[in-house]
């Protein structure tokens, strides 16, 4: 599929990069034009339309800014899209605004309790936008060496950056390593590193490395060499998310918490502080509130205490705007024994907005597929993709997506780079999904172990 | 310290100072009312200053010591930090000069170009091969509001360091013989390690 390069000495570049492709990795955003129309397909998204135009709705609520602590469902069937939409609600919002996104189940932890878990999130869906004098490195790229020392495997690297005027070399740490090899960066590129947070940006190229290179992405500006001194001292709109503020004032040594995952329970108190210091510099001027978007995956998850929370907490006005998703029916609702709608209490659905998927239709599925093909960079003949869409009806969406990689490598190994449909067949039958899997099961009952359906048929018969 | 404020133009209020004998120098440390913080160490012998340093409080992410004389200490850990190879730049005042070095330039001599930008109030040190550059501006003179001159900054090259001067104007000159005279009257109490001086406002 694809090749890597072999390490040179002094510059090393890798050609393309094999990187794990996830479940929603094809969603760029949620493919509305200007209108709030959704297209058909679009930035990643198919079909769905209700839904995505709803959403495109929240997403300008979102965006205003004004209107805190809104909170809206997305019910729906196995399948159709409810993570998908989120996502594309994230990516449309982009790197501005905070969006955290967690599944239910992770609020139950044994160094938290749920309602700080539950505040820890909210907290970290809210961003300050302050303006900060940081310690910034810019500078055209002369050359990058990486070496990895055979013993340890440790990456050590060395960057030379240079200006109209001068030129510096820096020692690179196993981080920094890591961001430039994931930016794809390169002799001629321009860059800045924020000193402090290790951050890289890409500003361009250099005009005077503009004919070497023929195929560039469709987003390379060329920029001119930056001017004077590599280290500046430079204003950068920042945004800093209320819960990183809690942390760094609750410890000394707040800011190396925050990396290494140890933030246990923060005092009321310091949050308290936190919240009346944040409003004074919106009095004067210095930072803006922006509030972001919380997205819980499987919300049928959390129990009642949460869910009581979650309705008090909906009500400051410093909430986000709360997405929250779940597939379930009319179900328990967990902490009770009682049955609710979608496993929450009515209570809480008052305050939701509820947006419906429905499941896909013949000619959405097969879009999607070819979709997820691109991006898996998988090839295939039409025969196999109706194949694969016919699979796609029959059983479940996800079973179909997932053969794609698989019926893949299944024709590599015979040596072909497209997928045919005997390739589609081979791995159909090999991995089973739910439904056969279901049938399998219940006419083999019996030779299974601890089978308890033989004995209370029986029972059965017998009264 | 002396009854000019000026040299705290940058910070709140009057300074809450201390004094303390620490390795062999007389450390002296001011804290103001938002709670910034100076160091400065002096020798303790002839009250030369061998570091200067400010910290700044943030409640966004954690402060740092900003050097304004002196090294500071190299960050082992840091993620991206200059390699040893490149010239290094640090500020040690002689008592009639302030005076900045910048080790480990291999260039020839003819190729350093030093010169005041009055429209910043910095002083450039440019290089004809377009491999070294920095700017930089006297934190002391715009403290007391004092206009750097083209013409009397002065820079030498030798043994790989290029040294950079600016004589002292009458005003500061004046003000270092102050302190100087404090620390004598403090010195002829023969303080030990470790000692607590109090220091006159």
């Amino acid at each position: 599929m694809t090749t890597v390069n072999a390490p040179k000495i002094s510059e090393y570049k890798e050609a393309t990069r094999i990187e794990r492709v996830g479940a929603q990795s094809h969603i760029r955003g949620l493919g509305l034009d200007g209108d709030l129309e959704p297209r058909n397909i679009s930035q990643g998204m198919v079909g769905q339309k209700k839904a995505r135009k709803a959403a495109g709705i929240i997403l300008n609520t979102i965006r205003a800014g004004k209107i805190a602590g809104r909170s809206i469902l997305i019910a729906g069937q196995p399948g159709t899209g409810k993570t998908a939409i989120a996502m594309g609600v994230a990516k449309a919002l982009g790197n501005d605004i905070p969006f955290t996104a967690m599944a239910g189940s992770e609020i139950f932890s044994l160094q938290m309790s749920k309602t700080e878990s539950l505040t820890q999130a909210f907290r970290r869906s809210i961003g300050v936008r302050i303006k900060e004098e940081t310690e910034i490195v810019e500078g055209e790229v002369v050359e990058i060496e990486i070496d990895k020392s055979a013993t340890s495997g440790a990456k050590t690297g060395k960057i030379t950056l240079k200006t109209t005027e001068m030129e510096t070399v820096y020692d690179l740490g196993a981080k920094m390593i890591e961001s430039i090899t994931k930016e794809k960066i390169t002799s001629g590129d321009v860059i800045t590193i924020d000193k402090v947070s290790g951050r890289i940006s890409k500003l361009g190229r250099s005009f005077s490395k503009a004919s070497e290179f023929d195929a560039l992405g469709a987003q390379t500006r060329h920029v001119q060499c930056p001017e004077g001194e590599i280290e500046k001292r430079k204003e950068v709109v920042h945004t800093v998310t209320l819960h990183e503020i809690d942390v760094i004032n609750s410890r000394q040594k707040g800011f190396l918490d925050l990396f290494s995952g140890d933030t246990g329970e923060i005092d009321s108190e310091i949050r308290d502080q936190i919240d009346s210091k944040v409003a004074e510099w919106k009095e004067e001027g210095k930072a803006d509130i922006v509030p972001g978007v919380l997205f819980i995956d499987e919300v049928h998850m959390l129990d009642i205490e949460c869910f009581s929370f979650l309705n008090r907490a909906l009500e400051s006005d410093k909430a986000p705007i709360v997405i929250l998703a779940t597939n379930r029916g009319i179900t328990n609702i967990r902490g009770t024994t009682y049955k609710g709608p979608h496993g929450l209490p009515i209570d809480l659905l008052d305050r939701c907005l509820i947006i419906q998927t429905e499941p896909y239709n013949e000619a959405e599925i097969r879009s999607i597929l070819e979709i997820r093909c691109e991006e898996e960079d998988v090839e295939m003949t039409e025969e196999a993709k109706e194949v694969l869409t016919k699979i796609g009806v029959d059983t479940t969406l996800r079973y179909a997506i997932q053969l794609i990689t698989t019926a893949n490598l299944v024709a590599q190994k015979r040596k072909s780079n497209e997928v045919d449909v005997e390739d589609v067949r081979r791995v159909y039958s090999m991995f089973i999904d739910h439904v056969r899997s279901t049938q399998y099961l219940r006419d083999h009952q019996a030779e299974y172990m601890f089978d308890e359906y033989q004995k209370q048929t029986q029972k059965m018969q017998v009264e | 310290m002396q009854s000019s404020n000026n040299q705290y133009l940058q910070f709140v209020g009057k300074p809450h100072i201390t004094a303390v004998i620490a390795g062999g120098r007389r450390r002296v440390n001011y804290t103001f009312e938002d709670k910034s913080e100076l160091v400065e160490e002096y020798d303790i012998n002839n009250h030369e200053l061998i570091s200067r340093k400010w910290k700044r409080v943030s409640n966004i992410k954690e402060s740092q010591w900003i050097y304004e004389v002196g090294e500071a200490p190299i960050d082992q850990q840091g993620e991206l930090k200059l390699s040893n190879a490149n010239p290094i730049f640090v500020r040690k005042d002689t008592p009639q000069h302030f005076q900045y070095r910048v080790r480990n330039l291999n260039y020839p001599e003819d190729v350093y170009k030093v010169e005041v930008d009055e429209n910043t109030q910095e002083i450039v040190i440019r290089t004809s091969n377009k491999k070294y550059y920095k700017r930089f501006a006297i934190p002391d003179m715009r403290r007391a509001n004092l206009k750097l001159e083209q013409g009397k900054v002065t820079h030498v090259y030798k043994n790989n360091t290029l040294i950079v001067s600016y004589p002292k104007p009458d005003q500061i000159l004046e003000r270092e013989y102050q302190i100087r005279q404090e620390f004598d009257k403090l010195n002829k109490k023969k303080p030990k390690e470790g000692d607590l001086e109090c220091v006159q406002q």
